[in-house]
């Protein structure tokens, strides 16, 4: 599979390419006051209210830095058993903000020496971790990084909309 | 995967993300650079600029047929290069005269990065005057090439490279010269003020009927 890899502190993920829409500028987010903590706000994204995950603060190392290479990754997160809102697009998009997105790499996500993952209490989402000339990295599921109602909650779409 | 190993790095802001590339623990160069780079703050006119980008509709902009043009000057008119035609642009080389052949368009031959190319004035073609009047600083060879047929064009000032939509395109002819109309197919409206749209086919004839 083929996936963008970015960093989050020291350590190095990677999302399927084929769950991003559009990798964009680290652009600020418009805050949503009580939301889930790593949710940083949302953004107008082509005419879409797209909420954004900081992965920095979901992962508990704080607020992501303010860095050039800030990318947001627009996520779809439709399909997979999931069925969001089909009449309208606003909630099947997840931005989620990433450091040093620099870099696109085809991984073997069942390589041999590859492992499974650690659960991690209150992170949903991390997957497998693999190995590459550069190191480890984990995979990351966008579509169980976050509840679906505290998506739901900030862009303001109900369950009942689907 | 600490950044212990590469010490020399005292002006990060932050531990960088970005690791050794092999196994000996050696850094890359060029990738530090570009690390560092990239550790900036980024600009607020960039994140502003990006932030109305992103408002704007996917296709908003994109209805409706375009045309790619490069804007060149020649003298003191603006003209449009369809882009498809365009090869490169290059600063001015030394041009070579060909014995019996050479006259007011057909100036010689250039050499472009070791090519061979036949170079016209577009002034003498268009009837504009000659090269020697005039600020030559902005003077470049625009390549151009067409059905196998390659060209470099000098031309007074080349702009930008543009899509604009064609209904900008208009066949009032009234702001080229004379001369010039004979190489156009209308007039395109841009910021930079009216110019006159190249027609390839002819200009290509043109320049073909200057090496007779």
């Amino acid at each position: 599979m083929r996936a963008v890899i970015f960093h989050v502190g020291e350590e190095r993920f990677a999302i399927d390419t084929s769950s991003i829409t559009e990798v964009i500028p680290g652009i600020p987010a418009r805050p949503v006051p009580a939301a889930h903590a790593a949710l940083i706000g949302v953004i107008d994204y082509r005419g879409r209210v797209v909420p954004v995950l900081d992965l920095c603060r979901l992962f508990g190392r704080g607020d992501c830095p303010s860095r050039l290479s800030n990318r947001i990754l627009v996520c779809t997160l439709a399909g997979e058993g999931r069925q969001w809102g089909e009449a309208d697009d606003a909630e099947r998009f997840l931005g989620v903000l990433a450091e040093d997105v620099t870099r696109i790499a085809t991984l073997d996500p069942d390589a041999p020496g590859s492992h499974p993952g650690v659960q991690t209490p209150g992170v949903d989402g991390l997957g497998r971790i693999l190995h590459d000339e550069d190191g480890l990295l984990q995979l990351v599921e966008v579509g169980d990084l976050v509840p679906d109602d505290v998506l739901d909650a900030v862009t303001r779409r109900g369950k009942e909309a689907s | 995967m600490t950044r212990s190993d590469q010490p020399n790095e005292p002006s990060r802001r932050h531990p960088s993300p970005r690791e050794p590339a092999d196994a000996n623990g050696e850094s890359r160069p060029d990738d530090d650079f570009v690390s560092r780079l990239l550790d900036r703050p980024p600009p607020d006119t960039y994140l502003d600029a990006w932030t109305r980008s992103l408002q704007r509709r996917l296709g908003e902009d994109e209805r409706g047929d375009r045309i790619s043009v490069g804007l060149f000057r020649v003298a003191e008119e603006l003209f449009a290069m369809p882009t498809r035609v365009v090869l490169e642009v290059q600063h001015p080389s030394p041009v070579r005269s060909v014995p019996g052949r050479s006259s007011d368009v057909f100036r010689g031959l250039v050499s472009l990065r070791g090519e061979i190319h036949l170079c016209a004035s577009l002034r003498a073609l268009f009837g504009l005057g000659d090269e020697d009047g005039g600020d030559g600083e902005l003077r470049r060879l625009l390549v151009v090439e067409r059905a196998g047929e390659r060209w470099a064009l000098v031309v007074d000032e080349v702009l930008d490279f543009e899509r604009y939509r064609t209904e900008a395109v208009s066949s009032a002819q009234v702001t080229v010269s004379k001369s010039a109309v004979h190489f156009t197919e209308g007039v395109l409206q841009t910021p930079s003020g009216t110019a006159a749209v190249i027609d390839p086919r002819r200009l290509f004839e043109g320049l073909a009927r200057s090496l007779a």
